[in-house]
């Protein structure tokens, strides 16, 4: 029987992939196929399972690619140019490791990211559907950033002054990798209140992944983004610190560290988003008081409130802190139970930063 | 001729400005300065990218020269390459 499922993630990834493992021939076929399709619309991306199974009858071991465990990594080499398109793929999926670094450490980096996700919240992927991780490398010259431009993580070389290459932390993989979480789940818009919350839950669960990776407990971890990347020109630690924001360095070209770690300090301006990588301070501080508070590996309990906060289907694109620090709440009364002691130290958290939950 | 210039954003976030006037600059910096904010064309800027992006360097850029003035706001992925040796100029001169 013919079945149309429509294209645009209508039908829930869980459903397809149900369908894709007990449905009927047909129906499998047409379910894959709607996976498939759907991560290309998504990610822009020529990558099908449809490409890979072709008209022939589903065997298992396509069946098999569909599994949740799937991890497909590429690294491409921008070979210091400002440009993403058409680049050569230097090392996929299971090839062995290069003779250049950044290669490496994104590969690593983005297998470390993945493990983290799925391991601690049975996420597969980006997407939650396995979507192939995608890196660029060596973009543009002297180049002191690392970005997610909507498709793929790209990561520049520093000027070595101000910058390392910026893939010399694993924070800021996991960040990045993060930001196509956000777009995929919340869609925390890149502005102002929104786009602060967007940023720091790309330093949340980019710390997260340092922590997981290392087998930290929150009172054992630095909470630190980026303390590998700055260079020898910089004075401090890192470029931000969850734990207390506004201290992680105190001269980079003349600059301390902007971050406010309290309501009564928000910075309104209209650089950078609205302050999007300012504000981040407050949300983030937040974070660390509850994971803290709570003790043990903090991706196991405020990571996990965080986490079902960004995918609850009442956080709106353009939500505000308030908005964010109630579901937060809410989650935690959903998990934990309504008044139990997670759900205080999450009040508790946001409490102290000056936003009400 | 005045040159304001602001980056913003970026991973980092870390905004870094610069005003310049030419005028006080030595003569052959002045052409140098001037003879690439003169190629800038700021109506063929391109439309910034479609879709969400993070992390993205922001920039704000005022070329003022007599009663002329000229202003763009505009991120990474939309620099030309017109525009690519002022900016790098910029930041150089920036704080």
């Amino acid at each position: 029987m013919k079945r149309n499922f429509p294209v645009c993630s209508i039908v829930p990834g869980f459903i397809l992939r149900e369908i894709a493992k007990s449905g009927d021939h047909e129906d499998r076929a047409v379910a894959l196929n709607t996976i498939a399709i759907d991560g290309t619309i998504r990610t822009a991306r020529v990558h099908s399972l449809l490409a890979q199974v072709g008209d022939r009858p589903l065997q298992t071991d396509s069946l098999a690619e569909t599994s949740p465990s799937v991890l497909r990594r590429s690294i491409l080499d921008a070979k210091g140019k400002e440009n993403v398109e058409g680049l050569p793929v230097i090392r996929a999926e299971g090839q062995p490791a290069t003779k250049d670094p950044a290669v490496n450490e994104a590969y690593d980096g983005f297998g470390a990211t993945h493990a983290f996700y799925w391991q601690a919240y049975r996420r597969q992927s980006i997407d939650d559907n396995g979507l192939e991780l995608e890196g660029v490398v060596h973009f543009g010259q002297k180049y002191d950033n690392a970005m997610w431009d909507g498709q793929r993580m790209i990561f520049g070389d520093g000027d070595d002054k101000i910058f390392k290459r910026l893939t010399l932390s694993l924070d800021v993989i996991g960040h990045e990798l993060t930001h196509g979480v956000t777009q995929d789940t919340a869609g925390l818009h890149y502005l102002g209140e929104s786009g602060a919350l967007n940023e720091s839950v790309s330093d949340v669960f980019g710390s997260l992944v340092k922590q997981y990776h290392l087998k930290q407990t929150a009172d054992k971890a630095d909470w630190l983004i980026g303390a590998e990347v700055i260079g020898p020109a910089v004075k401090g630690k890192a470029l931000r610190s969850l734990a207390h924001p506004g201290t992680a360095y105190t001269d980079l070209m003349g600059h301390k560290d902007p971050q406010p770690d309290h309501m009564k300090h928000y910075v309104k301006t209209k650089a950078d988003n609205g302050g999007v990588h300012l504000n981040s301070g407050i949300p983030n501080r937040a974070f660390y008081l509850v994971a803290t508070e709570l003790g043990g590996n903090a991706w196991e309990k405020a990571g996990r409130i965080w986490y079902e906060t960004l995918r609850d289907p009442n956080l709106r694109p353009t939500a505000q802190f308030h908005a964010f620090a109630v579901i937060t709440v809410t989650v935690a009364d959903r998990l934990f139970g309504v008044g139990s002691h997670e759900s205080k130290a999450v009040k508790h958290g946001w409490d102290q930063v000056g936003v009400a939950a | 001729m005045r040159i304001q210039f602001e980056r913003s954003g970026g991973f980092a976030g870390v905004t870094r400005k610069a005003s310049v006037d030419t005028s006080r600059l030595p003569p052959a910096e002045k052409a140098a300065l001037e003879a690439l904010a003169n190629a800038v064309a700021f109506d063929q800027i391109p439309p910034p990218k479609p879709g969400p992006s993070a992390d993205r360097f922001q920039y704000r850029l005022t070329i003022s020269d007599g009663d002329r003035r000229k202003t763009a706001s505009f991120a990474d992925g939309q620099v030309t390459p017109q525009m690519g040796p002022l900016l790098g100029r910029l930041l150089e001169l920036a704080s």
